[in-house]
């Protein structure tokens, strides 16, 4: 299949707004669900070393997990 | 509510088989994630299991989105979880795996991660009951109102195929005390957890 960069631009800005729209969509719905004792408890277990092998198997699902509470 | 039909869905990360939950005319509306929220995580599980267990039965999409609302009877986007469990005990599909039912409140965090995890990574979906708030920083009711599908796909996590981080997860799991999973889990590997 052939583009012509017109095509291609067009395709690249596409992706940028779609990637744009997941990222907001993502961080409002975090904001709907607040956070409790059971959240914070989980997230410490989730980064224990015991599941370090598991973690390793994610890309970025684990990666925005603030530094500083690493 | 309104019946979310074939032609509407759009696939905003892959080629396919998977669809976005969002319905764009809900988008200023308090919870636009609950329209047809059981029929798409019913079809979107279909078809990703399908993928992965090499199925070609010569269904199309739009017929096995008819065929859920159909069984589900789904005429109001209103499907009870009763009719959503008797559509999945019907469907081959779903009939080819193993089924693993696990509330993470009820639960050892690190039993859960350990299982949840290994599950993804095998190529397992999970069907969610869950509340989502209707309204930001609505506090928990305990009432079940939505339904997700979950699934990973080289190394991200999707939530109705948006990809998601593990705070969000851990959020919304631990929202509402009676959160479900379903993890339907492919019979290839024909071992149980380690």
């Amino acid at each position: 299949m052939s583009f012509t960069q017109k095509e291609i631009i067009k395709q690249i800005l596409e992706w940028q707004s779609k990637k744009e729209d997941e990222v907001r969509e993502l961080k409002k719905m975090t904001n709907y669900f607040l956070e409790n004792d059971r959240t914070k408890k989980a997230r410490e277990v989730a980064f224990s070393d015991e599941l370090s092998e598991l973690r390793n198997q994610f890309s970025s699902f684990f990666s925005t997990h603030s530094k500083g509470e690493q | 509510m309104k019946i979310v039909d074939v032609e509407e869905l759009h696939n905003l990360e892959y080629d396919g088989p998977l669809y976005l939950v969002l319905d764009k005319t809900k988008q200023n509306e308090s919870d636009p994630r609950a329209c047809g929220c059981a029929s798409l995580a019913l079809l979107n599980s279909i078809l990703f299991l399908k993928e992965k267990m090499n199925i070609q039965d010569g269904q199309t999409i739009y017929g096995e989105m008819r065929r859920i609302q159909k069984l589900t009877k789904e005429e109001k986007n209103a499907v009870l979880p009763e009719n959503m469990l008797s559509f999945i005990e019907k469907h081959s599909v779903f009939n080819s795996c193993r089924l693993l039912v696990m509330n993470p409140n009820g639960m050892l965090a690190d039993v859960f991660f350990k299982i949840f995890l290994r599950r993804l990574t095998e190529g397992s979906v999970a069907l969610v009951m869950m509340e989502i708030p209707a309204k930001k920083n609505d506090r928990a009711r305990n009432v079940l109102n939505h339904v997700s599908f979950v699934h990973s796909k080289d190394g991200e996590v999707y939530f109705d195929g948006l990809r998601v981080t593990l705070d969000f997860l851990l959020r919304a799991f631990y929202f509402s005390t009676p959160t479900t999973l379903m993890i339907f889990a492919l019979n290839n590997r024909g071992q149980d957890e380690k």
